[in-house]
């Protein structure tokens, strides 16, 4: 378990760090941060990784256990839904930044329910992404539900 | 917009992830591990209750009065029982992110870890807050006074003021200890709380 392979499989698997991360940074600062948070946990736990689960697993919950738990820099939270800044007006043609928006529309929710669709579209199963957060499927199905209806909101254009 | 569509197109390269794992970067403690830093408080206090403890031992050994010794012998206990409690909650606080606990469960153990250590340090506060108070007051008194404690004790009304300054010292301390604890992680706490009801809820 040596630091080249360690770092070989975070190289692999980045996505689910950075695309995680991005639902909770509010700026490259805070982006760093949380990532060399995220790194440095799964640096010291990984000789604890035996390859029961899958690494995508081990490191997704890894990161999201040190976003949710760790002591961040008190700023205001942006928790307000802006739909003007999120959803494209119907006559601007170039916006074509989808994943942005959908970012920063994630970004408008709750931190759980971040966590909650970035697994689902991360495409975990119900029952998988339940067992990350500690909640039931049928809990994780309703939540997903009501998330997936306000980012249409969110992102309908008007 | 198709969300999973957004999802998954490609992030354009980060240096920065690339540098963190190159330039060995994954070294020491976060420094944002409210555990850490809690470890880390406790480690003061187990320190401070050892030194006080020892000063007090040698003020015990040094005076021949039997009534100072056995006076002088209680915060010595309180000492002693401090420092245990200490090591004891210290040692349940496993620093780091578990990759085996779901993210409710470690919500729950950061929030279990942060009451236990202000519910620790309240309760030995009830404790040594009367012997602070009133060992501050009969110093106070003496340097006042430039008298023995037997003169300033036997001082009309003095036990009846001792009693007075105790009884409002001690509940002041616990509210700023309260107040402190607040301070320093009451964000963390809320935030804790908050996430737990978020996932728990409906």
């Amino acid at each position: 378990m040596s630091q080249a392979e360690f770092t070989a499989r975070i190289e692999a698997d980045q996505c689910i760090v950075r695309k995680l991360v991005l639902l909770y940074a509010r700026d490259e600062a805070e982006r760093q941060d949380l990532m060399q948070e995220s790194l440095l946990n799964a640096w010291k736990a990984w000789p604890a990784f035996r390859g029961e689960a899958k690494f995508s697993t081990w490191l997704y919950r890894i990161c999201l256990n040190t976003i949710l738990t760790q002591r961040r820099r008190d700023r205001p939270v942006d928790r307000v839904p802006d739909l003007e800044r999120v959803a494209p007006k119907v006559d601007d043609r170039h916006v074509q930044d989808d994943r942005e928006r959908l970012y920063t529309a994630i970004r408008t929710l709750p931190e759980t329910d971040r966590a909650l669709v970035g697994l689902h579209l991360e495409g975990f199963t119900n029952q998988e992404a339940a067992e990350v957060l500690g909640i039931s499927a049928n809990h994780f199905a309703v939540k997903l539900h009501r998330i997936k209806q306000r980012l249409s909101e969110l992102l309908k254009p008007h | 917009m198709e969300l999973q569509h957004a999802w998954n197109a490609p992030l354009p390269d980060d240096p920065a992830l690339r540098a963190m794992l190159r330039t060995a970067q994954l070294q020491g403690n976060g420094p944002r591990d409210p555990l850490a830093t809690l470890r880390k408080n406790l480690a003061i206090n187990l320190a401070w209750a050892v030194i006080m403890g020892i000063a007090m031992l040698a003020l015990l050994l040094s005076t021949p009065s039997l009534t100072v010794r056995l006076c002088l012998s209680v915060p010595v206990l309180f000492c002693v029982w401090s420092a245990w409690d200490t090591w004891k909650l210290r040692a349940s606080i496993p620093i780091g992110i578990s990759a085996e606990n779901n993210v409710l469960h470690e919500l729950k153990r950061h929030l279990s870890a942060l009451r236990r250590w202000v519910q620790v340090g309240q309760r030995s506060g009830l404790l040594v807050y009367p012997f602070s108070a009133a060992g501050g007051f009969v110093l106070g008194g003496l340097a006042g006074s430039g008298g023995t404690v037997a003169e300033l004790m036997t001082k009309p009304g003095m036990i009846w003021l001792l009693l007075i300054s105790v009884v409002i010292l001690t509940p002041l301390c616990w509210v700023v200890t309260r107040w402190m604890y607040r301070l320093a992680f009451g964000a963390q706490e809320e935030a804790l709380r908050l996430r737990i009801a978020e996932l728990e809820g409906e």
